[in-house]
This record gives C-alpha cells, structure tokens and sequence, in this order.
C-alpha cells in the first residue's frame, strides 16, 4: 500500500492523542492491523472489519497471557527458590510497561532470559514442570529431532521451544522460549549475562509474580530485538519489518521514564549503543522523538552511520538498501526482493533456518 | 535433578584421534592426511567447519558414543580447534 504524508500525519496524531481531522480510513486500519499497531486500533473510532478483527484477537489474547502465565506460575517460583537469576521479557510484560494493559502486543509464548552457565539446570526444571520441547503440528505434539535441538541451540541464542499441553481447550499448548543472550545468533561476542540479570526487579502481572529487567535494560533488550527483526535476513525474508517495532519503542519511550544517564553508560558498556541508535533513528522518522533528540545526540557514535540504510545482522552480511525506509516498510515485499539479491551461501544459510527452526 | 546424560558405560577414553580425524574429514571434504598434520590449535573454521557441519559432527559424536552433549557445551567455540574438542569432549569420560 502507498504511505501518504497525510497517512503519516494521522498516525502521529493517533500518538499525540489528537483527534484526526477526517475518520480513520479502512485501509490505514488495514495496515495498522497488519503492522501489529493493535494500540492505534484501540485509540481509533472507527468501525470496520479491522476493528472487529483486532478486538476478537485481543479476546483470544488475554486468554493465551492469562493461562502462559498460570502455567509458569510454579516455574517462576522453582527459579526464584533455587536463586536462578532470571528475567521475563518481551510479550505481555513489555505491553504491560509500554501500553498499561498485557494483552496489547500478541506473541505466542513466554520468553525467559537466563545465564547461559544455568540452561541446563533450567531445562531440567522445565521438564520436571512437565515442558518437553517440540512443536505442536496438526497431529498435536511433535518432539524435535537432534538435529533440530542442536541447530537452535548452536546457531541462535535461544535453546528450542519448550510446549506443555493444558487443560484448557482455548489454550491447549503453552510455549515457554529459553533466552540466554539479549544479542543475535550472528553477534559472536557473548554478553556479560550476570551483569544484566542482575538488573532486575520483582514484579507482577495478571497477579502472578515474576521476575523482569530494570526499565533502561530492558529498553536495550527490546531495542536488541527489535534491531533484529529489522535486520536479519532470514526474518525479513519472513515479514518481519512491521510498523509495530518502531510503535513499541516510541510507546516504551512515551510511557516509561528512563534515565538517561545510566541508559548511556549501560549502552557504552554492553557496546550496543549503535544498534540503540539506530531504533530511535527510524523511530523518529516515523513518530517524531523531538523530546528524546538530546539523548539520541548522546548516542550518536561513528559507528551509528554504517547501519542506517542497511541490513544484515554482521559485517559480513551487511548490505545497504536501494530502497527507501518508508517504501520498505509499507511498499515492497521484501522477501521478493531479498531472494533475487542473496548470495548463494545466504540462500542456503535461509533454506537451513526454514527447515531446522 | 539434572538428567542422565552418560547413557552408557562406553568410555570416551575410548574415543580415538583417528576417528575424530576421519569424522571431520567426512563432514568437511577436507582431505584427511593433510588433517592429521594440522596443529591442535588450527581453527576448523579453514578447514570448513561451520555450523552444520558442526551439528553433523556432534551428532555423529553423540550417536557412536551413545552420550548426549549439554547444551551449554553446543557452543562453537568449544569445537573450534581439535584442543577445544578434546577438552570439551574430555568430561563426558
């Protein structure tokens, strides 16, 4: 679809809690629905098919939080009991924080964040709560094969999904992520993992107590995955590059009071302060962070300028965009073009991704 | 709590270079004389031994031994050198 200027304008609108000056139009509900801006949709008066699309999946959604939660509860729990420093991130806790409500962003899982010294013993606590990894097919539960475990544990930052059926027929399957690096598969330099679970804090949400990163960590940890989302190659291939990244970080932003002194200093000493600065960037091409220009001049180091206008995860694969930001977000399939561009090597590395993942 | 992952009483003292040797050279083409001549320290990286090669060779590993690798030893800097895959194949003895 064509992004207009008059499109951009309401959108910030929506943002800014003003009311537009002409309703909402079905297609800009269409990409706000595509685009995962399920937030916007809510702020909106409009009725339309989008609308109702959007609220029937909310429903289904705070059903799905509701009962991962409840399922984890005693996880939670075993973790905290048997001091395994661990933090819940992305999903509902992030839309809790960023939107005041959990069920606003939709995932199908709960994400964990865990030392990579500790992911046997929090394996080995996942299957005594009655997790096994697999996926769920049509045919119910399907463990993985060796392959499949190694090749998610060797080539990404996270150990293979871990399912657990449940009573309930609206959720019938639990599925818990096992994180042990806010980075990528590709960033080869591992993270000082104690130094980040130790920005933590008790939390609750949907009165299940958990534990969650501290607001300046945990806005790295979602610029960290949200940057790859906006740039690996296998997930753009996958329709990955939505709207809706840039609306978290700007709502995060908005909603959250950050530091941003220890926000910086934490930055310069994970050495992500580039790829931050590269979700502001676009950020504010598309919302405007006028108020937080003083913090992105403060991030602004030389190496900011080799990843604007670029994507892949390393340096290796970096490569830069002939097209432009706002036609690559709304215009092109992007995995059309990827296809017809890739080296044979990164056609294989997709391939590899598409059977083992 | 941890699971059993020594699934049998074959030791890995057992496990000779030459098999490591001829396993590599299987899963990378590369030619196993000049292999047996590679320094213990020589990155497998230039021999071609990436990620799913990498995952052939722990499960070819796994299945002659009948052991099960932990997932916090599935990191390529453990095999990345035939030093480091004799160090880290060393504890399951």
């Amino acid at each position: 679809m064509k992004f207009s200027n008059d499109d951009l304008r309401l959108l910030r609108n929506l943002t800014n809690n003003l009311q537009p000056p002409s309703p909402i139009s079905e297609n800009l509900c269409k990409v706000l629905y595509e685009h995962k801006c399920f937030y916007l949709l809510s702020k909106t008066n409009t009725q339309n098919k989008y609308i109702d699309f959007y609220k029937k999946r909310m429903l289904i959604n705070q059903i799905h939080v509701t009962q991962r939660l409840n399922t984890c509860s005693k996880l939670f729990q075993d973790l905290d009991k048997d001091n395994i420093p661990y933090a819940v991130i992305k999903g509902a806790t992030l839309s809790n924080i960023m939107y005041g409500n959990p069920f606003m962003r939709f995932s199908g899982d709960i994400d964990l964040l865990v030392n990579h010294q500790n992911i046997d013993y929090v394996k080995a606590l996942l299957f005594e709560n009655g997790f096994k990894q697999g996926r769920v097919t049509s045919n119910g539960f399907e463990p993985f094969t060796r392959q499949e475990l190694l090749f998610q544990t060797a080539t990404t930052h996270q150990l293979a999904p871990f399912i657990k059926k449940t009573n309930s027929s609206l959720c019938p399957y639990v599925n818990v992520d096992i994180n042990f690096d806010i980075m990528w598969g590709e960033y080869h330099n591992p993270t000082d993992m104690n130094f980040i679970l130790r920005q933590t804090a008790p939390s609750k949400i949907c009165n299940i107590s958990i534990m969650k990163l501290l607001p300046e960590m945990e806005f790295i940890a979602l610029c960290m995955h949200h940057y790859k989302d906006m740039n690996s190659i296998y997930l753009l291939t996958q329709g990955s590059l939505k709207l809706g990244l840039f609306l978290d970080i700007y709502y995060y932003l908005k909603n959250v009071t950050l530091n941003h002194d220890i926000l910086i200093q934490l930055c310069h000493q994970l050495n992500v302060t580039q790829y931050v600065y590269y979700c502001l960037h676009y950020t504010d091409m598309i919302f405007d962070l006028t108020p937080f220009h003083t913090l992105m001049n403060h991030l602004k180091i030389p190496e900011c300028e080799k990843l604007i206008n670029c994507y892949g995860l390393s340096d290796e694969e970096r490569q830069t965009w002939p097209i432009c930001f706002f036609d690559r977000l709304f215009e092109y399939d992007l995995s059309e073009y990827l296809l017809t561009q890739l080296s044979p090597e990164l056609l294989h590395k997709i391939a590899l991704n598409r059977q083992l993942m | 709590m941890l699971h059993l992952y020594y699934k049998n009483n074959r030791s890995l003292f057992q496990m000779d270079k030459s098999y490591i040797l001829q396993l590599l050279s299987n899963i990378t083409g590369f030619d196993y004389n000049e292999l047996t001549q590679l320094p213990l320290d020589t990155p497998l990286i230039y021999i071609g031994f990436k990620s799913i090669q990498f995952i052939q060779f722990i499960v070819s590993i796994e299945e002659e031994y009948n052991i099960e690798i932990l997932d916090s030893d599935i990191l390529l800097s453990n095999f990345e050198t035939l030093d480091a895959i004799h160090n880290t194949l060393e504890k399951y003895l």
